[in-house]
């Protein structure tokens, strides 16, 4: 297993830590979540606890490792940590990336060389969009072709159907004060 | 679909509303093919295509017993086209007007319209 770095005392940000890394217990606890931002792939816990400073036989400090990434104050400081981290990736991802462009013997350097091209001159594409209303006729205009449809029919001899009648009585409905008034 | 004893109007009202259209369409080009103007071309084109109107149903017997439009259908159609909104291939607009209330207008003018539905009748029951 990599050995403890001796400089994680130092790692605190210029601007102090972030909000949720101060409500972590205390500096061992915020050493252990910096520190496994850089602990190595195999044993990283065991690797990040001990770097924070805890000392017991490597079985407790696995035990109490694993219970205090479960913790929901871990969890949300490390949330933080790697955003303020991610913020800083480009001072190093912008030199590998360099070296790789500057390297035609590397096996990803036509990767990156089209990644590059992709994300400073992107493919132009252009999208049509034909709205079409599929709204029908109005009533009204409806009722126009129709009347003018009738009026050719009857032009033509044709005798127009009969309007249907409506069989019942007429009942007065005005109210008496209105009927008195008139 | 028509059967013995109905009325004509029963027949009309019974009749499919996608073959009623069938039936103006073919009125329609009909009345086109005897125009003077149109080029052999598209006169056999015309033809063609009623002749790819036909199936079980409607039958070339059927076809050819409807005669062509006159001058008021022809205007009434036009009427009813000027309903569909521009680019509307669908033409759902006069489909409705022209199989619905605007048909019975359409078998008064003509009267071969009134056979072609009850030779569909008879042919579907021989």
């Amino acid at each position: 297993m990599a050995e403890p770095r001796a400089d994680l005392a130092q790692i605190e940000p210029e601007g102090g830590w972030g909000e949720k890394m101060k409500l972590l217990p205390n500096d061992r606890w915020r050493l252990f979540v910096s520190a496994l931002f850089d602990a190595p792939r195999k044993g990283g816990l065991l690797w990040a606890i001990k770097t924070a400073g805890f000392v017991s036989n490597d079985a407790s400090l696995q035990v109490v490792a694993s219970r205090m990434v479960r913790d929901e104050r871990v969890a949300d400081a490390i949330e933080e940590e790697a955003r303020r981290r991610f913020r800083l990736l480009p001072v190093f991802a912008i030199p590998a990336l360099e070296r790789l462009i500057k390297d035609p013997e590397h096996k990803d350097h036509g990767r990156a060389v089209s990644m590059l091209l992709e994300r400073f001159m992107p493919v132009q594409t252009g999208v049509t969009v034909t709205v079409q209303d599929s709204r029908g006729p109005s009533e009204a205009r409806i009722e126009q072709v129709l009347a003018r449809i009738a009026e050719l029919a009857a032009r033509a001899g044709i005798p127009l159907p009969a309007r249907p009648t409506i069989e019942g009585e007429v009942v007065d409905v005005t109210p008496p004060a209105a009927s008195a008034a008139s | 679909m028509s059967a013995p004893g109905l009325t004509a109007t029963e027949m009309v009202e019974m009749f499919p509303p996608g073959y009623r259209h069938v039936l103006l369409m073919v009125a329609y080009a009909k009345r086109g093919l005897a125009a003077a103007s149109i080029g052999d071309h598209a006169r056999l084109d015309i033809l063609e295509k009623l002749h790819e109107l036909t199936d079980q149903f409607f039958r070339e017997r059927v076809l050819a017993v409807i005669e062509p439009m006159g001058e008021t259908e022809a205007e009434m159609m036009a009427q009813a086209f000027s309903l569909d909104p521009a680019g509307d291939k669908s033409r759902r607009a006069s489909f409705d007007l022209l199989t619905g209330e605007a048909f019975d207008h359409f078998v008064r003018l003509n009267p071969s319209l009134l056979r072609a539905i009850r030779l569909c009748g008879e042919l579907r029951r021989a």
